[in-house]
């Protein structure tokens, strides 16, 4: 069964907290060939609390990861409203991450540097810089693969990849698209494990 | 694992300066040396009514293959600046495609050459008095040789970035510069390199041609390896003709192994697939210069400290990084646009008293016989320039086949085949000739031979590409089901080297159209040949300086190439795509 997953990382799966974003009467609608009009979401309202996990499951087709995207900023909704902290979301939603079904790395960094990437956008030095990424690399088990190029690891671990870029970056939501099921299963269930375990665990990165 | 372990040990090793960082260095400011020394003859004095004297002095040759050399690749940093900024436009702004890639199109399929003396007296009129003019000239003729197919091939693969690399640079906010240097030039690094390899093989051709000209009945030379041929072919002096095809061949294998070797072993990580392929490309010199320690130095105690105390200042200056940046306001939205259109439209403008200028020019001076003349000319070009396109399939496809099947062959063949490619035949012309006025050999049937000695080499790798990319289960498949001969042909090979094909036989024919007005009209000494041709037309007009005809001649080419684009080339294209695409 295909499932979009998203967790909130910022304290542990105790109590609820406050909302870190929400969906608001959110309508999506592509342009499909022939012109004609496909209705993707319809009306939906979503509320992500601080500490929550949430898994959203559909058929393929059921507009899982238009929601996603729509959280994220990736795509625009056609009417209704985005909010990240209580404030409409202009372009991209600076407190979440994504980790992509097809894990997205670039094959010409090495882990290291794509690990790096979550953090381009911010302004780090370069201690700084190289401080975080040690640790979301620690943190996911890929020590020793820092010179490692993506082509020259398996699934499982370029997936690792992905989290720890995603996770880099610190997000107050982690977004998982279908995150394992470009898996085996043995190496998804692992994966899908070591990322609860984190999450249960470590609360705020 | 393994691989990652001895990675891990090698950093361990602390790297420190050796006699190879002296190498690199002396490398680096010998290059800048001789920039400076041959760029400052570019700007010498320049009479128009005595040409510059070249000399056959052998030992000469050095300065003049320098300077050839230099205008290549002061031609092939425009052409990259000019990829660079119209391919992004073209893949990011919807106007701008609109504009760019149709005109892209025509540009590509003009012949280049028989815009030579229009370019020449441009250019001259800009730099009065200085050799500048000249050059520019030049430099120009190359550009336009080899920047078309660039800037398709990068906005090509800027439009294929797999969407999910593109919104992973998305979610982690990189500024559109970031965006630029750590995805969309990676990504196309491969093509790029390959195609601007081919690009800057083609210009040899041109860079031959361009030095040696008569314009309006005037000899100009330019110091260069092309003038210093033509200056020993009209003097007749063969040791120094054979030299100077001797430097040519010594200069593009020296850019072959000093640049794009390097370039290829280097660009080899920036492949897309995911998984590890077979040999990777190698190169001595890249293998060199990876043992220096300069560059980690300068990145160490320079680049890195430079970029922190930037981002320092930036934090100081109280840039708030996390929250989201507005949406620009209105206006600043309206002014790159305004900018634009204004732009656009003062293009437009120019463009529209130019054509009616050529109009006017051609309008009152060029009969309607004459203009049949012209068409039966094309046709009688268009005649060679198919049945060479014929002839080289013929001739070529099943020895491609054969080099394909055999990989030792092919490793040896290829650069061997690119070399060919690369070389400027028309430097090689006059023997050409001398052999058919010794055999008594038509020019017009001869000519053939001399275009296809240009343009059948990209027949020949075109084929051996699409040969080698036919998937192993495919041939074993073949195998198994005992196809052989014909019908291993007619099923497999044939189909899957078609794609590939095409895109040889067009450039080839696209190449042919250029070399016809070089090869219809082909000097020996005191002979000189003329075949029925509209490529011959077009050079005969230029040396005279009829501007009507140039003009008008030279619309009646592009119409000819534009016309056996669209209703030939581009069917083939589209048929390839549907029937025989792979995968």
């Amino acid at each position: 069964m295909p499932t979009t997953t998203l967790t909130t990382s910022t304290a542990g799966p105790a109590i609820q907290q406050s909302i870190i974003a929400e969906l608001c009467n959110v309508t999506k609608t592509y342009g499909v060939a022939g012109g004609r009009q496909l209705k993707v979401l319809d009306q939906i309202d979503l509320a992500i609390h601080e500490g929550e996990l949430l898994a959203l499951l559909g058929q393929s087709g059921s507009g899982k990861s238009t929601l996603l995207r729509c959280l994220t900023g990736l795509a625009v909704p056609t009417t209704g409203r985005v909010l990240a902290y209580g404030k409409i979301l202009e372009g991209i939603n600076p407190y979440a991450s994504i980790v992509f079904q097809t894990f997205a790395l670039y094959p010409w960094l090495t882990v290291e540097q794509n690990v790096a990437v979550g953090l381009m956008s911010r302004l780090v030095t370069r201690a700084e810089k190289e401080a975080a990424v040690e640790k979301a690399i620690d943190l996911i088990g890929l020590n020793n693969y820092h010179d490692a190029y993506p082509r020259e690891i398996s699934g499982g671990m370029r997936q690792r990849v992905g989290i720890a870029r995603a996770l880099v970056a610190e997000p107050k939501i982690l977004c998982l698209d279908e995150a394992f099921s470009a898996l085996d299963v043995l190496t998804a269930e692992n994966l899908r494990n070591e990322v609860m375990t984190l999450w249960k665990e470590q609360g705020p990165l | 694992m393994k691989s990652t372990a001895t990675q891990l040990g090698a950093a361990e090793i602390k790297r420190t300066f050796s006699w190879v960082d002296i190498v690199v260095l002396f490398g680096v400011f010998g290059l800048l040396w001789t920039i400076l020394h041959f760029g400052r003859g570019m700007v010498t004095h320049f009479d128009e009514s005595q040409s510059t004297v070249i000399s056959t002095d052998i030992w000469n040759i050095p300065y003049y293959a320098g300077r050839t050399l230099l205008r290549m690749w002061i031609a092939f940093g425009c052409s990259l600046l000019f990829t660079f900024a119209v391919g992004y436009a073209a893949a990011h702004n919807r106007v701008a495609r609109a504009i760019i890639l149709p005109s892209l199109d025509i540009l590509q399929s003009v012949p280049v050459l028989g815009f030579l003396s229009i370019t020449v007296t441009g250019f001259m009129a800009l730099f009065p008095g200085s050799l500048l003019g000249v050059e520019c000239a030049s430099i120009f003729a190359i550009f336009t040789g080899q920047v078309w197919n660039m800037a398709f091939g990068f906005y090509h693969s800027l439009v294929t970035i797999p969407k999910d690399l593109r919104e992973a640079a998305t979610n982690f906010r990189l500024s559109r510069w970031q965006q630029f240097g750590t995805l969309e030039v990676p990504s196309s690094m491969h093509s790029l390199i390959w195609n601007s390899m081919m690009s800057f093989g083609g210009g040899w051709f041109f860079v031959a041609q361009s030095e040696a000209i008569t314009v309006l009945n005037k000899n100009i030379k330019l110091p260069g390896l092309g003038s210093y041929m033509a200056t020993a072919v009209e003097k007749g002096d063969n040791t120094a003709a054979v030299w100077a095809i001797l430097a040519m061949l010594a200069v593009i294998l020296a850019s072959d192994q000093f640049v794009w070797r390097p370039l290829l072993a280097w660009a080899d990580k920036f492949k897309m697939e995911l998984v590890e392929s077979g040999d990777a490309p190698q190169s001595w010199l890249y293998n060199f210069i990876r043992r220096a320690y300069l560059f980690d130095w300068v990145e160490d105690k320079i680049s890195h400290p430079l970029s922190d105390a930037f981002i320092k200042l930036k934090k100081n200056l109280g840039t708030l990084e996390v929250l989201p940046k507005a949406p620009r306001k209105m206006a600043a939205r309206w002014i790159p646009r305004l900018l634009g259109l204004i732009l656009g439209l003062w293009l437009v403008y120019q463009m529209i008293l130019g054509v009616i200028a050529a109009i006017d020019a051609v309008y009152n001076h060029v009969s309607l016989h004459q203009f049949l003349h012209l068409c039966y000319l094309g046709l009688l070009t268009m005649g060679r320039v198919a049945l060479m396109t014929i002839v080289a399939t013929l001739v070529w496809t099943p020895i491609g086949v054969w080099i394909a099947a055999k990989p030792n062959v092919a490793r040896i063949a290829q650069p061997f085949a690119q070399i060919a490619a690369s070389f400027p035949v028309n430097m090689t012309f006059p023997f050409v000739v001398g052999f058919f006025v010794a055999a008594h050999i038509s020019i017009n049937w001869g000519s053939i031979l001399l275009i296809a000695m240009g343009t059948q080499w990209y027949i020949l790798f075109n084929v051996i590409a699409g040969a080698m990319a036919i998937p192993s289960d495919l041939k074993e498949a073949a195998r198994t089901y005992g196809l052989r001969g014909w019908s291993l042909w007619r099923t497999l090979i044939l189909p899957a080297i078609f794609p590939f094909w095409v895109t040889g036989a067009c450039t080839a024919a696209g190449g042919a159209w250029n070399a016809s007005i070089v090869a219809e009209l082909a000097t020996w000494g005191n002979t000189t040949l003329k075949a029925q041709g509209l490529g011959a037309y077009i050079a005969e007009v230029t040396q005279k300086g009829d501007t009507p005809m140039i003009i008008s001649s030279i619309a009646v080419m592009c119409l000819f190439v534009v016309l056996t684009n669209k209703l030939l080339w581009r069917r083939l294209y589209e048929y390839a795509e549907k029937r025989f695409h792979l995968d």
